[in-house]
């Protein structure tokens, strides 16, 4: 076990003032039973582990049992044999005394206390696994284990989330995929779309060319395959542009403030849409002939059709943002800028060639150069060979863009294709279409020829590994040879232009000089995307500028920035459809053939999903949440007697005590206690019960357990409480087989109907259904328990 | 930040401690020797917060009999009696037991308390790995019921695991220690020849 600071409370306030102090590093220990189990194990998470253990066992007069008045109080420190074997509790309240009695071992009643009992961490098996084997969605990370596999300790009513799931904390947008999904299975996509708006306001084109990440890290994947998030992205995306009335509309209230924004790349076009939307003036400087930097320039059409760039462009138009073209901010436009306007967004790219240090260099052309050329106005490069020099997406873009062309590439890259920084899908791509590569090739020299360029290389071998974490190549010496290329593209990293910031922006080492947050260059000033990053993807500068605006934001309403983006926590009742739990397959994504994507740069690759798919993607999403349940004993007996939990702070209804999180199933606040259970006397026409059933009579915790408690009046039902546990994260309350039976007598067909009543919603896992039988069990036998048959105290 | 919160004394409790610290107001005390009283005999021990009563008994004691099994309180190996309570020692912070009254299998068995000879007769044991957590727990139960019904045994049994299927003669050595018992209580001789 790990080691932790242990003291010993004397009383009420000295344990809940050290809990409230430790900022959420202190727990509680009162028999011990359940919390040294999560410790001794290695079970939890490394920032789960308890740094202060506060034994409260020896705080005087919480151990007792007594009645008081109509009602029976139970102090926290009550042991569970203590209660078990109360003779007032036996005669009663005997749903309470045999949920005691059923409590795991006699010695684990021993020790185990009333207020320990009930706020014991949810079970499942996953989590409880010595030394983390199983590290699941509730310890933060990717899969939740119990959906598909042994799931006799889960939920038969659905998951609930904790934390945000894998593919939301994939995504530089943190969008909220399952919520998304979730619409679209509702059959509200426009719903859908709003969720993904919030975070991204651009996802046609992310839809397009975003790397994916949430797909790489998609629980799903570990089962079958990942959902195909992106294409249900894209579809979402084409259908605002296709009907952009609703999604993207100029404010409400105007703020009269004035923005302008360096720059219409993504991360421009990102601030100023949430400027827009928070009701400033925003206006977007561009000094290319067209809006969308490098989603017009850089990212080649048969990836991104410029025509949904530019529809996307029109939809943020029409909101009001005001776009100058053909502008270049030079410095004196800069400052000038920054006096005229309250606020600058400078997001201006990475567009700058850096030098390869090939001797001849200036006979190689640019790659971003290239790209841009030839989506201006095409090269004649058919039957030429062409060099491209780079590993990077830029060079894989250049040598596709080039097969387009008729031309036939060959890129030249001095690892292998494993260090590769550009994309593994765009790499197989290019494969598959025919580029040709040259791994461990190095050109270290060209030569200007009257009918092309003459590439002197040399062969390369993996050494040592570098900072980057990749293996250093070394040349091998006496290897150089030379290449007749008609034309050579160097496409190597690309830096940003920082000529035109004052001088104090940059420091000496050519870097700009942010301040602590990152984002500011001055108060009022900030840059964000490729501009800060150097070259990286649109999703990063998605979020960069949605980020700065929330800076700027901020600045001009002199308010502190406000994060509204944190992971959702412990939202209650995320359900799923457990049919989604069958092994599936992606839907195929419409895509042209290889020839026909090789006979033009501008007809898109790959086709969009239609309605049908994309429900059937939505469907296949196990809107991932943990499914471990509430398996105490005496919580069903206590809800379904109406019992109340009192506190340090509050007198808390037991039904409403219980809740789904990480690392606690009930509602307790930061220092707050359990003090007392307070169970009202049933009337004389009244029954309680309580039945549990696990695999082992002697020591075992609850497959399902249920108490009910029904008053009667003259044979007929007056009122029931009837309540399950260890079938979902917190007691489940059966309301509707409460209601059903009111004004009946109990008997065999009534018990039976109002078991039917409990599990028609019931969502089982993929192999837990047979839980659902045993649980429509107990019930009735419970609720026939509380009957007219039934001996009094039945139990 | 929070380590500051409360003041830390070192302090020996339970068995006539030298320092016991009491600070200001928010006075938290937090041992780090305790006083344990094992089968009748004081032992002063120096604790680290994370070890268990199971670990101190027979690593620090030298108490080797109380076993530890599961480590997860499943399975009764390792069953001591503490202020009457049989109570697992591997789910018990050796932190929390100063001034604790605790009786191991070592001292029920140098008490010749009836049970141990029961066991014997009644070859309770195979690998016998078990058997002490067996006996410690029916002597608390003796120590409160001298009369058990088979039912009850059962029932305070429940919790003891054993892998090599002992059960049934337990009950028989239970029932039988009781019989011994209760006749030395009404002063007979009690032994069976
Ligand atoms: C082998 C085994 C089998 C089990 N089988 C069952 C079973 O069948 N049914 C069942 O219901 N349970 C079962 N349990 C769980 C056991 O009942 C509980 O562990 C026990 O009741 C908890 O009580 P405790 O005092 O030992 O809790 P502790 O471990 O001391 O505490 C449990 C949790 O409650 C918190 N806590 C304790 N007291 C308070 C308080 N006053 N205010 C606020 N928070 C508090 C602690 O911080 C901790 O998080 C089993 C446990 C084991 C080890
Ligand atoms: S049910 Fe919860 S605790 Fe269990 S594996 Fe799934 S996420 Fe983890
Ligand atoms: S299954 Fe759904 S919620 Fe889970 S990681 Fe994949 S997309 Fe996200
Ligand atoms: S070792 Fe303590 S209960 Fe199993
Ligand atoms: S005798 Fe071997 S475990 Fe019980």
């Amino acid at each position: 076990m790990k080691t932790f600071r242990h003291v010993s409370a004397r009383s009420i306030e000295e344990a809940t003032s050290i809990l409230r102090e430790s900022g959420g590093k202190a727990r509680i220990i009162a028999g011990g039973t359940d919390l040294l189990g999560e410790m001794r194990d290695g079970i939890l998470p490394e920032a789960g582990y308890p740094e202060i253990l506060v034994n409260i066992k020896d705080i005087p007069g919480l151990d007792y049992v007594r009645e008081e008045g109509d009602r029976l109080v139970v102090g926290a420190l009550t042991r569970l044999e203590d209660l078990a074997t109360n003779e007032t509790v036996k005669s009663g309240y005997p749903a309470l005394g045999e949920a005691a009695r059923r409590t795991a071992s006699p010695h684990i009643r021993e020790m185990g206390t009333v207020a320990g009992n009930i706020c014991q961490n949810n079970r499942c098996w996953y989590y409880w696994v010595p030394n983390n084997a199983f590290y699941c969605l509730r310890k933060g990370g990717k899969a939740c284990y119990a959906l598909t596999g042994d799931a006799r300790y889960h939920s038969i009513f659905g998951a609930a989330r904790v934390g945000a799931t894998a593919c939301t904390r994939a995504c530089p947008n943190s969008i909220d995929m399952p919520d998304y999904l979730s619409k679209i299975r509702e059959g509200d996509p426009a719903a859908a779309a709003e969720i993904l708006l919030k975070t991204n306001p651009l996802p046609a084109i992310t839809g397009r060319v975003c790397p994916h990440w949430c797909e790489g890290d998609c629980a799903r994947g570990e089962f079958d395959e990942p959902v195909s998030i992106r294409e249900v992205e894209r579809f979402l995306g084409d259908q605002v542009l296709n009907e952009p009335e609703g999604f993207y509309e100029p404010p409400h209230r105007s703020t009269g403030r004035r923005v302008a924004v360096i720059g219409s790349g993504p991360a421009g076009l990102s601030a100023a849409h949430y400027l827009r939307q928070a009701g400033h003036w925003v206006t977007v400087f561009e000094r290319m002939p067209e809006a969308g930097g490098l989603l017009v320039y850089g990212i080649p059409p048969y990836r991104l059709p410029r025509d949904v760039v530019r529809r996307q462009i029109d939809a943020l138009e029409d909101t009001g943002i005001e776009f100058v073209l053909n502008t270049e901010i030079d410095r004196e436009g800069f400052e000038e800028l920054t006096r005229t306007y309250d606020a600058v967004f400078v997001a201006a790219g990475a567009w700058k060639e850096t030098e390869a240090g090939i001797a001849g260099e200036q006979c190689l052309v640019p790659g971003t150069e290239f790209l841009r050329r030839t989506y201006e106005q095409p090269q004649d490069v058919a039957g030429k060979t062409v060099g491209v020099i780079g590993g990077g997406n830029t060079a894989i873009d250049v040598a596709r863009s080039l097969l387009r062309l008729g031309a036939r590439p060959v890129i030249f890259y001095r690892r292998t294709k494993d260090e590769m920084p550009a994309l593994d899908e765009e790499i197989r791509k290019a494969e598959e279409e025919g580029v040709r590569f040259e791994f461990l090739t190095l050109p270290v020299g060209a030569g200007q020829e009257t009918e092309g360029v003459e590439l002197t290389c040399c062969r390369m071998e993996l050494g040592e590994l570098d900072e980057s974490g990749r293996p250093r190549p070394v040349r091998v010496e006496g290897s150089e040879y030379a290449v007749h290329c008609d034309l050579v593209i160097k496409a190597i990293v690309e830096k940003p232009d920082y000529s035109f910031l004052p001088a104090d922006f940059v420091d000496g080492r050519g870097r700009l000089r942010l301040d602590e947050t990152g984002h500011s260059l001055r108060r009022g000033v900030l840059a964000g995307g490729d501009f800060v990053t150097g070259p990286a993807t649109v999703a990063e500068a998605i979020a960069a500028g949605r980020e700065a605006a929330k800076y700027i934001e901020a600045y001009l309403v002199g308010k502190a920035r406000v994060d509204d983006e944190t992971a959702p926590v412990c939202t209650f009742g995320q359900r799923f459809d457990g049919s989604c739990l069958e092994p599936s397959t992606r839907v195929e994504v419409p895509a042209l053939s290889l020839t026909e994507k090789l006979r033009s740069l501008t007809v898109e690759e790959t086709g969009s999903l239609d309605r049908r798919a994309v429900e059937a993607e939505a469907g296949r999403c196990f809107n991932c949440g943990c499914v471990a349940v509430s398996s105490s004993d005496l919580a069903p007996a206590l809800i379904a007697l109406g019992a109340k939990i009192r506190t340090s702070q509050r007198v808390i209804d037991a039904e409403d005590f219980f809740s789904v999180g990480v690392d606690t199933s009930t509602v307790l606040g930061p220092g707050e206690m359990v003090l007392e259970v307070e169970v009202p006397r049933p009337g004389t026409d009244a029954r309680s019960a309580f039945l549990k059933f696990a695999l082992r009579k002697s020591i075992d915790f609850p497959i399902v357990n249920c108490a009910a408690a029904v008053s009667t009046d003259g044979g007929l039902v007056k009122s029931a409480r009837i309540c399950l546990n260890s079938v979902y994260g917190a007691p489940v309350r059966a309301t509707a087989a409460e209601r059903y039976l009111v004004g009946k007598t109990v008997d065999e067909a009534t018990a039976a109907e109002a078991a039917d009543a409990v599990l028609a919603d019931a969502l089982p896992l993929l192999n837990n259904r047979y839980k659902i039988q045993i649980a429509r069990t107990l019930v009735k036998r419970v609720v026939l328990a509380c009957g007219p048959g039934a001996g009094p105290g039945a139990g | 930040m929070a380590t500051q919160m409360f003041v830390v004394a070192k302090t020996y409790v339970g068995c006539g401690g030298s320092t016991m610290a009491t600070v200001q107001e928010k006075s938290v005390v937090s041992e780090d020797t305790v006083g344990l009283r094992v089968n009748g005999e004081s032992h002063r021990v120096r604790v680290e917060p994370q070890w268990t009563l199971q670990y101190v008994l027979s690593e620090k004691l030298g108490l080797t009999g109380t076993k530890e099994f599961c480590g997860e309180g499943a399975c009764g190996a390792c069953t001591v009696i503490m202020d009457g309570r049989p109570v697992l020692s591997c789910m018990t912070l050796a932190i929390e037991c100063s001034g604790k009254n605790i009786e191991t299998i070592e001292g029920i068995a140098r008490s010749n308390h009836p049970l141990i000879e029961a066991y014997i007769k009644h070859s309770c044991m195979q690998c016998g790995f078990c058997t002490p957590g067996f006996v410690v727990t029916a002597k608390a139960l003796l120590d409160r019921k001298p009369d058990p019904t088979v039912e009850e045994i059962k029932e305070a049994m429940v919790g003891n695991l054993c892998r090599c299927g002992t059960y049934p003669a337990h009950i028989k050595a239970i029932q039988e220690a009781a019989a011994v018992l209760r006749d030395v209580l009404r002063g007979g001789v009690g032994r069976e020849q």
